[in-house]
Order: structure tokens, then sequence, then C-alpha cells
């Protein structure tokens, strides 16, 4: 399923007239009220859990990605490759690093993703594709570059989509 | 004084434990003190009964239950206790056609991931402040698709004209034409 593309949709056909329009009672606002509107204090809060939660992450992050770095070279040693092992902890690691400010892990994740969604056979080019992905995510992580990180990161990424474009034509 | 979330339940719905984990921190933070998590649908399923949510905020996937499956369970299932219950599905996926499915499905708002406070406090607000009305046809159940204008809407009317209707009706077919109504949710994502 990760690497799933769309179905045809077997849905029956609906029929001329065979439409229904309800109007729901808004009971979550009952029960929220009688305040309104966002409250920025607690918004703070929320963000100060994640700012806590970031030190433990980093840490983790870490190891997550070289635990991926290792599957994937036993991969290469047995010459089999389960792709959506791969996709499934990529996409993991790609969701919680955006949350935790790691911008260009999250997107080298994310091309990482569009990559190994479309892959079929592994051969010599896809192997240099998976491999630089996954060490440029080990590098980023090494160095602790945050956010969208200095002009190379931004080379780096526009490499990565340049292979992962290449891959799709 | 802002909205009081503490009395709502919520089911948390994530394969994840470290998502899950910090998602239910932020909650939590956020004053939703009422919050319980299961690790897929399946687990939410056979909770529904003894703990019925206000919300649901759910991964996509997860198994032997990934989240559309959950959201299909309820907004049609005999044992689902609410079938208007609101619905964030949290996705990293957001290809066209995946969003698509999400709507189809019956979602009430989509939360991207990589998710930030800010995005899912605004997913939640949203769902208390901008709730549309339900629609039922043959072949799709929840909340109107039409997210742009819907009370406005003033595009050829699909549902009513059997001429028009008949290509339109599919499912896809209707998806498609709402492309401008897709954009605009791609683009909030």
């Amino acid at each position: 399923m990760p690497r799933a593309q769309p179905t045809p949709n077997t849905a029956p056909r609906g029929e001329a007239g065979d439409y229904e329009e309800i109007d729901v009672p808004n009971t979550l606002l009952e029960k929220v009220g009688p305040g309104v509107g966002a409250s920025a204090i607690a918004l703070k809060r929320a963000e100060r859990v994640v700012e806590r939660m970031k030190e433990a992450y980093e840490e983790r992050m870490g190891l997550e990605i070289d635990e991926l770095l290792l599957s994937y070279e036993e991969m290469q040693a047995a010459g089999t490759y389960d792709l959506d092992l791969l996709h499934d902890r990529a996409h993991e690691i790609r969701g919680e690093a955006g949350t935790f400010g790691y911008d260009l892990v999250s997107d080298i994740g994310k091309l990482f993703c569009e990559l190994l969604s479309p892959m079929g056979e592994v051969g010599t080019n896809e192997n240099l594709a998976i491999g630089a992905h996954l060490n440029a995510m080990q590098t980023v992580v090494s160095q602790k570059v945050k956010g969208a990180g200095p002009e190379v990161a931004k080379q780096i990424v526009a490499g990565l989509n340049a292979i992962v474009e290449k891959s799709r034509a | 004084m802002a909205y009081n979330l503490e009395h709502l339940q919520v089911q948390l719905v994530e394969d994840n434990r470290n998502m899950r984990v910090l998602v239910k921190a932020m909650l939590n933070a956020l004053g939703m003190e009422n919050v319980r998590d299961y690790s897929n649908g399946q687990e939410a399923k056979e909770a529904i009964q003894e703990f019925t949510p206000d919300l649901v905020i759910t991964d996509w996937m997860m198994t032997p239950v990934d989240g559309l499956e959950y959201t299909k369970f309820i907004r049609g299932d005999i044992d689902s206790p609410d079938i208007f219950t609101p619905i964030i599905l949290m996705t990293g996926h957001t290809e066209k056609w995946r969003i698509i499915a999400a709507r189809d499905a019956g979602v009430t708002e989509l939360l991207a991931k990589p998710i930030t406070a800010k995005t899912l406090y605004d997913r939640i607000l949203a769902v208390i402040e901008k709730p549309r009305p339900y629609v039922r046809t043959k072949s799709f159940f929840g909340p109107c698709r039409r997210r742009l204008n819907w009370r406005e809407y003033i595009g050829p009317e699909r549902r009513y004209q059997p001429d028009v209707l008949a290509p339109l009706l599919d499912f896809d077919a209707e998806a498609e034409k709402d492309a401008q109504d897709i954009d605009q949710l791609l683009a909030s994502l």
C-alpha cells in the first residue's frame, strides 16, 4: 500500500436526483463555547511541547537514518530489495523531521519517496540514486543542518530533484 | 476568552508511536484533555462504543485498518455511533489522486505532514468554525466536497440535471471537474 498507485473507481454510478444535503447542528461549537476563537497561549504551549521533544528526536533521527542505510546495504549485499520497507521508513523520517525543523531532511525524504514510488527493478542507476539520497540525509543529520540549510544544501536538493525527474522520464 | 477544548473527546489514530506521542502531547497542550490514542483503525473501531469521539484525528497508512477505511466505517457502518463525526486525516501523501481519494472517503479536513502545532490547531479550528453540510448520493456520504464557496456555488448544477449528470456522476469524473476546489485544498495543506 505505501507505494500504491490509483486504482480504477468501481463506485456505483448515481442517478439524477440521487442527492440529499443534510445540515448538521454544530455540536462541536456548542461543546467548546461560550468562548470564541483561537488561544495564542494554547498554541504557544503546544509549540513548546515540540521544542522540548526536539532534543530526544535529534538523537533518534540519526539512529533511524543509520538503520535505514544499514537495511539498504544489507539489501544490496543480498541482491534483493524491499522497496516498500525503504519507502515506509523514509516516509516516517520525512514526516517527523519536518515537524522538528529539519526541513532539509524532510525535503530529501520526500524526494526519496518520489524516487522509490514508481521503482520496479533495482539496477546500477537505481542503486546510485538510492545511495545519493541516503548519503545526503545522513550528511545533513550529522552536520545538524536545520531549516532549508545553506546554499550548498539547496544545490544537493536540486541535484536529487534532477535524479528523481530523470528516473520518471 | 477562547474556545475551551477540554471536554472534547478525541480519538487519535496513528501507527507510528513517536508521532502518536508527539501529536497527543500537542493536543493536550492545546487544551484537549480527553484524548485516547490507538495504533490503527481496527483498535479505534473496537473502542469507539465505549469512547464516542467528538473528533477523530487519524493517520492514513496503517494496518490492518487504515485511515480511509476507518473514515468509511464512521461514515457508513451500522456500528458507527455518529456518522457526522468530524475527521481530520493526517497524511504525508499529498499527491492529487490521494487527496481526491481522501475527500471522497468522507474526510472533513486534511492535515499534511510534517505537522506543526499551528497547522494542527488550524485544522481543529476549521472543524469547529467552518462545518460544511453533509451530502448523500448513491456513491458518497460525507461533508460537502465543494469546499470553495459551497453556499454560493455558481458553477453548472451537476447534481440535478439528468443530461449533464449522466457522464459526471461517476465519482472520479465529478472529482476531476472540481479541479479548482481540489487545487485550493492542495494549496491549503
